[in-house]
């Protein structure tokens, strides 16, 4: 079948964003970028409108949704990790901490941010075109705002729960309302166990702080070195044809 | 077989001890979730959660072998405070 305009095997019709396909997920968003990829790879010019603002703030709330799920659970797993580095909570059932033990801690303490990281990083070979470009951007907008909001979250959090709440009296206050049905030797475990365990919370602070930074760092170096791969691909294709 | 018959079959306690049973459950926890084994399974279930959540990009599943990971490294503490195994 051919057409009377010429031929528009290449075409491709790009989907705007925030009408009536809201992006809810990761991979809708993916759908979204790769189809402006495809576009913008056949040489098309896409209206630089085509990414409305309102779609800005949809790509930038997956963005911002999935770090900031994935930043609260670390928040609360992160002085678990860190305690088993700092030799205060055991791990394996055990007090005798070994080297893997405390690589494994550390590999769980990043795994979590690291691991949404590279998902967000997997869109990196899509960052060539100009609107590819502009929706990446704004998804990974969303990342850093979550993060930043992450480390205020997490400081204020530690530090509350340092300062306020496992304050000695407090916690033994509200452990004795266990006893009778507690026995007295299980609850001055958990008593010490928490002592213990207090000062592991400023740690966990600047440990976020941390991981935080990689969270955000690790995909824009993955997108960087993708987006060059992706490139030079293109243009080895080119020549070839 | 009655049905009763078979109900008393699904009972272990017909054919072991309540001791010999509970201690059972302490050998199998301690197998799984304390030393080799649990240093084992946590890092296998870790590095698969990485696999199919990063690189297969099946996120569900990557964040639920994560958590399993966790469970596996930290049941064992849990279990010997709790059962004072």
């Amino acid at each position: 079948m051919s057409h009377k305009d010429g031929d528009k095997s290449n075409d491709i019709t790009p989907i705007g964003v925030g009408g009536s396909i809201r992006p809810k997920s990761f991979i809708d968003v993916v759908s979204i970028v790769q189809n402006y990829f495809l576009a913008e790879k056949h040489g098309n010019d896409l209206p630089e409108n085509l990414l409305t603002l309102k779609g800005k703030i949809v790509i930038s709330e997956v963005g911002f949704k999935g770090a900031f799920i994935s930043g609260l659970v670390s928040i609360l797993l992160t002085p678990f990790f860190v305690g088993v580095i700092e030799r205060c909570v055991p791990i394996f059932g055990s007090y005798e901490f070994t080297l893997f033990d405390q690589a494994f801690a550390v590999a769980l303490a990043l795994s979590f941010a690291m691991g949404y990281s590279l998902i967000l990083a997997s869109i990196g070979r899509y960052y060539i075109g100009k609107l590819s470009k502009r929706a990446i951007n704004w998804l990974m907008a969303g990342l850093t705002v979550a993060g930043v909001l992450k480390i205020v979250i997490a400081f204020v959090f530690y530090n509350t729960l340092y300062a306020s709440v496992l304050d000695a009296r407090r916690v033994a206050k509200f452990l004795l309302w266990f006893y009778p049905q507690v026995s007295y030797q299980a609850l001055n475990r958990i008593y010490r166990f928490l002592m213990g365990v207090k000062p592991v919370l400023l740690t966990s602070a600047s440990f976020v702080v941390l991981t935080t930074f990689l969270m955000i760092t690790i995909p824009w170096l993955f997108i960087f070195t993708a987006s060059r791969k992706t490139r030079r691909m293109i243009e080895r294709e080119k020549i070839w044809r | 077989m009655t049905a009763a018959h078979f109900i008393d079959y699904l009972n272990p306690l017909t054919y072991m001890s309540h001791a010999q049973y509970m201690s059972l459950w302490r050998a199998l926890f301690q197998a799984v979730l304390q030393g080799f084994w649990a240093k084992f399974f946590a890092s296998f279930a870790l590095f698969l959660a990485f696999f199919l959540g990063v690189y297969r990009q099946r996120i569900v599943a990557g964040v639920l072998l994560f958590f399993l990971s966790v469970a596996i490294a930290y049941g064992g503490c849990m279990l010997k405070f709790v059962l004072g195994l």
